[in-house]
């Protein structure tokens, strides 16, 4: 969490030792960087973290035998459980957004197009979802956090190493077939949603072939959602499966 | 079993990932018994009580709590269940009050009762000066008091204290003996694992012995004693006893085994067959004289002992 500040703080540190000319151009909409950046690939990272963390923990410090020794559903503590990390995902975004506003506000002044305000938070939260999930899912199966995290953590930065390798090949051999392949990886939706969203809301394109994290182009949206909902929904049945029919271990000894 | 059955362990088995094998394990605790759970350490004892719970799926047998499946009815179960885990592991950051009151929410006690079982059950672990303090604070013994707190909030029937002697010091383990000695004059059913065999003695009505993953025995500790090979008739004679007393003895049927120690003789009798009246009788119609005639029995740490050594020699 503080390395997002930090990311947020210093972005605008940055953007503000950058020439004038260079920033009059978006800084009317210059909080809308604060809430792009950690979306290529700090949010994804904190979302599996916080995924695979969730339930491993519970096993791990034995406290997992307490709730299930209460009069509680199963479902409902799965439930509770993932909620609850996702809350805390929300609360991380929603503060960092409010900063990337507020200090942008205070840097360069008034800032347009504030009314997307809560569309960038919920494309923010709606793409960190399918690594959310793969923690989770990685948390369940493997049952130790730190495990699940790099596990979990692996599975992204493979996704995002094949796609920018897949989309620089396709750019140098002109092989369109590689760019429609990447759109099955599950860091393709997640990391280009947001800035998507948000560049289309703004009038401006960022949507470079080959080049990570710029986007995914507006006519790919329901495509990304897609994605992201299969992603998610596969890897929450994972969690819940492997919670709802394997025994409650105990805390390692 | 006479009483109204609250927990069945019908031939239990559970096979874990690693080959690693428990069962077959069969129990049956009436409604309202102490119920010891005895067995070295890897003997199935907590694999059986998390059974129990719900905790664990069974790979073989049946497990019914008040007739119903915990493995598939989890809620159900756990709310007539207070349990207490061999390593009690609850957020350190939260203080014994808060953890109660968690409980008691969990359990839809709410508002003033809430406030007066708090209370209650602060009183009952003697932990009424330490609300406010944080468990990660607690010393082994208070965070014990505290797991059998938590487990007794609403006052459920069935009890599962898992080890709850475990790590305490003498001082600790008589307030936790005086809670299970309370709860047991309340009539309230109790399974509790001990490798503390003097405690699971004191406290119990039937025990089940678990080694190498199975039940060894099950039945009431007055008949484990009594019938134990280890229960000894031990007589005092008026006149030193010779090798004519002691022939005579084994013609009796029922004595194993005739030993002297100076003036006593010590006999290993078969309880089934009870002929402690045939020794006495011919004891005194060969003269040498009866000053005194009891049985001696053995402590259930004896009996188990003994069970293992058999077990381990097949």
């Amino acid at each position: 969490m503080a390395i997002t500040f930090l990311l947020e703080l210093g972005l605008y540190l940055v953007l503000t030792r950058l020439p004038p000319q260079f920033i009059e151009t978006f800084s009317g909409a210059a909080w809308t960087l604060g809430i792009i950046a950690p979306s290529a690939g700090l949010l994804h990272v904190l979302a599996l973290t916080i995924g695979s963390s969730t339930s491993a923990e519970e096993y791990e410090l034995g406290t997992a035998d307490y709730w299930m020794t209460r009069p509680l559903k199963r479902s409902s503590y799965f439930l509770g459980k993932t909620v609850g990390g996702l809350v805390l995902l929300f609360l991380i975004v929603f503060t960092y957004s409010i900063l990337s506003l507020s200090v942008s506000w205070y840097v360069f002044g008034p800032q347009s197009k504030v009314e997307i305000f809560p569309i960038a938070l919920a494309a923010s939260i709606a793409s960190a979802a399918p690594f959310y999930a793969i923690g989770l899912a990685f948390g369940e199966l493997l049952r130790r956090s730190m495990m699940s995290t790099i596990v979990a953590g692996a599975v992204f930065f493979a996704s995002v190493l094949v796609e920018t390798y897949a989309n620089f090949v396709a750019l140098i051999a002109g092989d369109l077939t590689l760019r429609e392949v990447v759109r099955f990886l599950p860091s393709w939706a997640s990391t280009g949603l947001t800035p998507t969203i948000l560049t289309d809301a703004l009038g401006l394109s960022l949507n470079t072939p080959g080049a990570p994290f710029t986007g995914l182009g507006a006519e790919n949206l329901w495509l990304a959602a897609a994605s992201i909902f299969i992603y998610s929904t596969v890897f929450f049945l994972i969690a819940w499966l492997r919670f709802r029919h394997s025994d409650v271990t105990r805390r390692a000894l | 079993m006479s009483k109204n059955p609250v927990v069945v362990v019908d031939s239990f088995t559970k096979v874990y990932g690693d080959g690693t094998r428990i069962g077959p394990i069969t129990l049956h605790v009436g409604e309202g018994e102490v119920y010891g759970l005895v067995g070295p350490n890897g003997s199935g004892k907590t694999t059986t009580l998390r059974a129990i719970l719900g905790l664990l799926k069974p790979s073989g047998g049946k497990v019914s709590v008040y007739g119903l499946n915990p493995y598939s009815h989890p809620e159900k179960v756990n709310q007539k269940i207070g349990y207490s885990p061999e390593i009690p592991n609850y957020p350190p950051f939260f203080t014994a009050e808060k953890l109660l009151r968690v409980t008691c929410n969990m359990k839809k006690i709410i508002g003033k009762d809430a406030d007066n079982e708090v209370r209650r059950i602060l009183d009952l672990t003697g932990l009424v000066n330490h609300a406010d303090r944080k468990i990660g604070n607690f010393s082994k013994g208070m965070v014990q008091r505290l797991s059998i707190g938590q487990a007794l909030v609403g006052d459920p029937p069935l009890l599962i204290l898992d080890e709850p002697m475990l790590g305490v010091d003498p001082v600790g383990r008589a307030h936790i003996r005086d809670v299970l000695l309370q709860l047991r004059k309340q009539g309230k059913t109790i399974i509790f694992s001990s490798h503390e065999l003097y405690e699971v003695q004191r406290l119990s009505d039937r025990v089940a012995m678990v080694y190498m993953g199975k039940t060894v025995f099950e039945d009431m500790v007055m008949n484990i004693l009594n019938n134990s090979p280890e229960t000894k008739v031990v007589a005092e004679l008026v006149s030193e006893p010779d090798g004519k007393l002691a022939k005579a003895l084994e013609e009796i049927s029922g004595v194993l085994e005739v030993a002297f120690e100076a003036n006593k003789v010590v006999i290993s009798v078969d309880s089934s067959l009870d002929p402690r009246e045939k020794i006495a009788e011919k004891i005194v119609n060969l003269g040498y004289g009866l000053r005194e005639f009891r049985i001696s029995q053995p402590s259930l740490e004896e009996v188990f002992i003994n069970r293992v050594k058999e077990s381990v020699s097949g």
